[in-house]
């Protein structure tokens, strides 16, 4: 099973322990913060606020004290397909009537509005790994657990779920490795029953793949529902209650992290309208 | 159990564990004919509707959506990858899948319980096949085009073949591990299952 040690292998998901303005950071700030640049990266068409945003998470990567090098390695699986996709456009892209040709290699033409595509196309995925990929870098799980329950705070008087939608989120990261031990240990379990679950999906055939995957997938669904109900078990032997907790170290907002707070709402949405505005007029 | 809260946060928790799990080791995605791997990762998402009711199913769903949409960004696998890059495609459509098939559950829900398993799982896929597809075509018309190398009035039409060729299998699918896995889960709350007392 190589492909378990996915996590380890690409920089996207690792945190690293730096004492910086960034790390210390109220968690909800960089929540709604990266939120909000993922709506950017997606409502907008602009080619210089998808470059200044990239400019922006590059320059907060190294106040962050992050070797941009670690962003760079995690961008490195997608360059294949980048290549790929530019191989296509060029060969099918159509230049339509008020296009400028910039080159002309026989009977490839490079034109304007070819050059803007592909830059706005990879440009936005540039962007996207950069700004999840600074996020992990820069905060703990468990932190990201408290933001989340932090931004839900308002809705916690009428609804006893915003607790327990922040403990099952905990839970969900904690269960990660269980789950793929259990992955392992079924794995084996039906190779040593004479399965050949193999890594060479591709080659050995759809159908094939499909008659591997059912004794694999169904006992490890079921037994870590099975860890589910002793971990509940255990949570009620404690008498776990989801209303009226409190914390040890309780997440306090400086005046400073507020403001950061809410231009993070505001900021995003004033560029949107803007924009929208423009294309209107 | 005692506490119904307490079930329900475990039984999400594990679940969305287990849709993580199947994203990162590429377990959830099979390939198929035609380049678009046919996926497993919505059976979680209407195991936890039909267990635990619509919001579980809601929160597993939201899981599935936020690692499809990291996983097409950060290790894509083929040029459609790319337009799932975009929260309106890639995890919007799947917040349903959950709700849809808790409602088809508890309408069938009678004497026949594997039938209302059935079912709840085949209208569950039908929901993320159709919409999924749906929001691709009406958010990403002209660079799915672009990506597939095929003509702008041609994507209603793929999109449509895609949804046979994929979507078939995937139900299939759905129902066969769906109807294991809950009546497996079953089997354990009432101990009659063998792996209940094995540890």
């Amino acid at each position: 099973m190589k492909s378990i040690e996915f996590f380890r292998n690409i920089p996207f998901g690792q945190y690293i322990d730096n004492d910086t303005f960034l790390h210390r950071l109220s968690p909800a700030v960089k929540i709604v913060w990266v939120f909000m640049i993922i709506v950017l990266i997606t409502g907008i068409n602009s080619l210089v606020i998808l470059l200044s945003l990239l400019i922006i998470t590059f320059s907060l990567a190294l106040l962050a004290r992050i070797n941009p090098n670690f962003i760079l390695r995690g961008l490195l699986p997608i360059f294949g397909i980048v290549v790929f996709i530019i191989i296509l456009q060029l060969l099918f892209f159509k230049p339509t009537g008020a296009d400028i040709a910039i080159i002309t290699l026989g009977k490839l033409v490079i034109t304007k509005n070819l050059i803007v595509t592909l830059a706005g196309i990879i440009l936005r995925f540039v962007d996207f790994m950069t700004v999840v990929t600074l996020f992990t870098a820069i905060t703990t799980e468990a932190d990201t657990v408290q933001g989340i329950e932090y931004l839900m705070k308002p809705f916690s008087k009428y609804s006893p779920w915003v607790h327990a939608f922040a403990m099952t989120i905990n839970i969900t990261f904690r269960f990660v490795p269980i789950v793929i031990g259990e992955l392992e240990l079924i794995v084996k379990a039906q190779v040593s029953r004479g399965s050949s679950f193999s890594e060479k999906k591709l080659f050995t055939g759809p159908i094939k793949a499909i008659k591997d995957y059912l004794p694999l997938i169904v006992p490890v669904i079921v037994r870590s529902l099975d860890k589910a109900m002793l971990l509940g078990d255990a949570m009620d032997a404690r008498c776990y209650r989801s209303q009226g907790r409190t914390r040890y170290r309780a997440l306090k907002h400086t005046y400073m992290e507020n403001i950061l707070l809410y231009l993070g709402f505001v900021l995003p949405v004033a560029v949107l309208v803007v924009s929208f505005v423009k294309k209107i007029a | 159990m005692e506490t119904k809260m307490v079930r329900t946060i475990v039984i999400t928790a594990v679940l969305s564990a287990l849709s993580i799990v199947f994203a990162v080791t590429s377990l959830g995605y099979i390939p198929w004919f035609g380049g678009i791997s046919i996926t497993i990762m919505h059976i979680p998402v209407i195991v936890a509707a039909i267990l635990e009711g619509p919001i579980a199913g809601t929160i597993v769903g939201l899981v599935f959506g936020l690692t499809s949409l990291l996983k097409a960004a950060s290790a894509p696998t083929g040029p459609v990858d790319l337009l799932f890059v975009n929260p309106l495609v890639s995890v919007l459509p799947r917040l349903f899948i959950g709700v849809v098939a808790w409602l088809i559950f508890t309408a069938f829900n009678g004497k026949i319980k594997p039938l209302a398993v059935a079912c709840s799982a085949f209208f569950g896929t039908a929901t993320n096949t159709i919409l999924v597809l749906t929001m691709l075509g009406l958010t990403s018309a002209i660079r799915l085009a672009e990506v597939i190398g095929i003509n702008v009035n041609a994507v209603p039409k793929t999109l449509i073949g895609i949804a046979w060729a994929n979507g078939v299998p995937e139900a299939i699918g759905s129902i066969v591990i769906t109807l294991a896995v809950v009546f497996g889960y079953w089997g354990i709350t009432k101990g009659k299952a063998k792996i209940a007392k094995e540890e």
